[in-house]
């Protein structure tokens, strides 16, 4: 498999009241062909930022100010808006968190997933509502062909964020963002659209990116996991390797904070402690503060990002000092 | 449908009766009357004034006759402007007033939506500021101050355009300018604080991580949703501006309703002041039931109710 994205060393920032705040501080990553990648890590730790920053669709008040971006070969760092509108929808499509205010009220579903299919391909109308017929009912919505005269506030949550999903697909792009995609839906919900994306991933062999707070939705669909924290990847590596031989501290603690039946543990652990204030960015390891096993050095310097095995590695001062322990 | 539009038009009628009512009643408890001149007339004049128009009678008499003629759709003759039919006097002076508003409003529309918009997308830059600064003047200079300094510089001393009149285009561009100087700046104040709120929303995101471009984003996602208030807004414009503006008219001497109505009631024009009223009390009613009507239209999230 080769590789479709690879994101080297990239930093965003975005312009606060108190001067320039890095919210992605140097992270480098993969995603190959046909590859289920999740992305955790609690709130704020630069998820959505990172993928936004690959899409250029941060806002006004952010930029990239560091790294390369390469997507299928090209990189880019060199495209401008106009270059980005070929590249957005049609070779990578995104979702986002909240399905209930994701679609413009006021055009219907059928207008805003022509207008998708259009953009992106020459073909007449009729043809492009046909595709977004078949869209629809690929997503396992009931009467596509009504439903497609029909406006977003008709439809429930599920089935909103079933249509952005036919809406990303539309122009079978190559890679799927999805951030959060089921966070804001109800749990039986949540399990049809798991469940319908992981259908569709094998049916059409497109590559995914899964942002989401939940391990268990991970677990479920994804192949490799990185985790996040304070803007840097701390963690990453085989769905095995980050469940059963996590690295970091802080991917034992969040591993700690799930519930698992399986495991005999009946007492969930939260991590103690708040998130790093970004505006003043920690000289260390952004997790020194809430750290278990924190040494003096990790307050000192930040930890390189090293692999002790192929493909699984971590950002954390106890590999590099060589003691590893039980954790 | 049927039976909204019903509805409707019956608490309109409703409306129009109270208006009726109260403007009836408030003009007459206005001091002095038709016959009130600088000079005070001798009393047989008076009286027979008051008899040629039937003011004679008890006011409620008179509430109920004005009542059964506006039933009629005929408001009666005027008291002041001898010999004329209030109805005429709407009928020849409105068209003049609406010509000259619409064209305003016009203005209006074709300037203030771009440069809203202009100033949202270049937000907190100069092409903003700039924008921002003309539309808070706008807003503050009244517009006897923009048509009398523009009358004197452009016309008087530039002679570019007529000094007053109505007989041609050119005498409506600076009465017409003058008029849509605070509207401008208003709906252009209104499009830039709605455009911006609507850009930050998600499906803004949405549409152009779809890849659509900048226009069709600004032009077709974010306007149709940013353009609600100015609907609003434009249903009590055209409803105001249509009917006239009595200073503009003045200054630029133009033959107007709102001139005829500013005089009908410093006149005790009895007649006039009503016909006038409620013609453009009807007239901002329909307004109010088409902007609802376009508020259907333009966002489906809306019924019409009530
Ligand atoms: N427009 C912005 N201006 C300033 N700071 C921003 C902006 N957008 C994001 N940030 C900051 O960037 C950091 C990372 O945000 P991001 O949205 O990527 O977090 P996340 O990991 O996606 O969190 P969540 O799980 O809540 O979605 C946060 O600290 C946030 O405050
Ligand atoms: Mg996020």
């Amino acid at each position: 498999m080769g590789k479709l994205l690879e994101i080297k060393n990239l930093r965003t920032a975005f312009k606060t009241y108190a001067g320039e705040v890095c919210a992605v501080n140097g992270i480098s990553f993969c995603v190959s062909h046909g590859e289920a990648v999740g992305i955790v890590g609690e709130s704020g730790s630069g998820k959505s930022v990172t993928m936004l920053s690959v899409m250029k669709l941060l806002a006004d008040n952010g930029r990239m100010v560091d790294g390369d971006i390469l997507f299928d070969g090209v990189r880019l760092n060199d495209y401008d808006d106009r270059a980005m509108q070929n590249i957005r929808g049609k070779s990578i499509g995104m979702i986002f968190q909240d399905p209930m205010t994701s679609l413009n009220p006021v055009f219907t579903v059928g207008n805003q997933m022509v207008e998708a299919i259009l953009k992106h391909n020459r073909i007449p109308r009729q043809q492009a509502w046909q595709k977004a017929v078949d869209m629809l009912k690929l997503v396992g919505i009931p009467n596509a062909e009504g439903r497609m005269k029909q406006y977003p506030h008709e439809f429930s949550g599920g089935m909103r964020q079933r249509v952005m999903i036919a809406m990303a697909l539309s122009c079978e792009p190559k890679l799927l963002i999805a951030d959060e995609p089921t966070t804001a839906l109800d749990v039986t919900i949540q399990a049809q659209i798991i469940e319908l994306m992981k259908e569709l991933k094998n049916k059409i062999n497109m590559a995914i990116i899964l942002i989401t707070h939940d391990l268990g939705v991970v677990a479920d669909i994804c192949e490799r996991v990185i985790v996040m924290y304070g803007g840097i990847i701390v963690e990453q590596g085989k769905l095995d390797e980050i469940f059963y031989q996590p690295l970091h501290p802080y991917t034992v603690g969040l591993l700690n904070s799930i519930p698992r039946l399986n495991l005999g543990k009946n007492r969930l652990e939260p991590i103690e402690g708040q998130p790093p204030d970004m505006i003043h960015a920690p000289q260390g390891c952004p997790f020194v503060a809430r750290c278990p096993r924190a040494m003096k050095i990790c307050d000192m310097a930040k930890p390189e990002y090293v692999e002790p095995s192929e493909g699984h590695g971590a950002a954390c001062w106890l590999l590099l000092k060589g003691h590893r322990g039980e954790m | 449908m049927a039976q909204y539009l019903v509805k409707r038009f019956a608490y309109s009628v409703l409306t129009l009766f109270i208006i009726i009512t109260i403007t009836f009643f408030l003009s007459h408890a206005i001091p002095g009357g038709v016959y009130t001149t600088e000079k005070p007339l001798p009393q047989s004049i008076v009286n027979n004034i008051k008899a040629k128009y039937g003011l004679d009678k008890p006011l409620f008499q008179q509430y109920l006759i004005q009542l059964n003629n506006i039933v009629h759709l005929d408001f009666g003759m005027s008291m002041v402007n001898e010999g004329r039919r209030v109805n005429d006097i709407i009928a020849q002076h409105f068209p003049k007033s609406a010509l000259l508003g619409s064209f305003s409003i016009l203005l209006c529309l074709i300037l203030g939506i771009p440069l809203g918009i202009l100033s949202a997308l270049k937000r907190d830059r100069w092409q903003d500021n700039v924008s921002m600064i003309i539309a808070t003047i706008g807003v503050t200079v009244p517009s006897f101050v923009v048509a009398t300094l523009t009358q004197y510089f452009i016309s008087v001393r530039l002679k570019w355009l007529p000094v007053m009149g109505f007989t041609s285009f050119k005498h409506m561009v600076l009465p017409a300018v003058a008029l849509s100087f605070f509207p401008l700046a208003f709906i252009a104040r209104l499009v830039r604080s709605n455009m911006v709120e609507v850009l930050e929303q998600d499906y803004i995101r949405t549409a152009r991580a779809k890849g659509l471009s900048r226009g069709v984003v600004v032009f077709k996602h974010a306007l149709k949703n940013s353009i609600m208030p100015v609907i609003t807004y434009l249903g009590m414009l055209i409803a105001t501006i249509l009917t006239g503006s009595f200073v503009i008219e003045k200054i630029f001497n133009i033959p107007g309703l709102g001139r005829f109505y500013v005089e009908s009631i410093s006149n005790r024009d009895y007649t006039t002041i009503m016909g006038i009223t409620v013609f453009y009390a009807a007239f901002l009613i329909l307004m109010n039931f088409v902007v609802d009507v376009v508020y259907v239209l333009i966002d489906p999230r809306i019924k019409l109710k009530q």
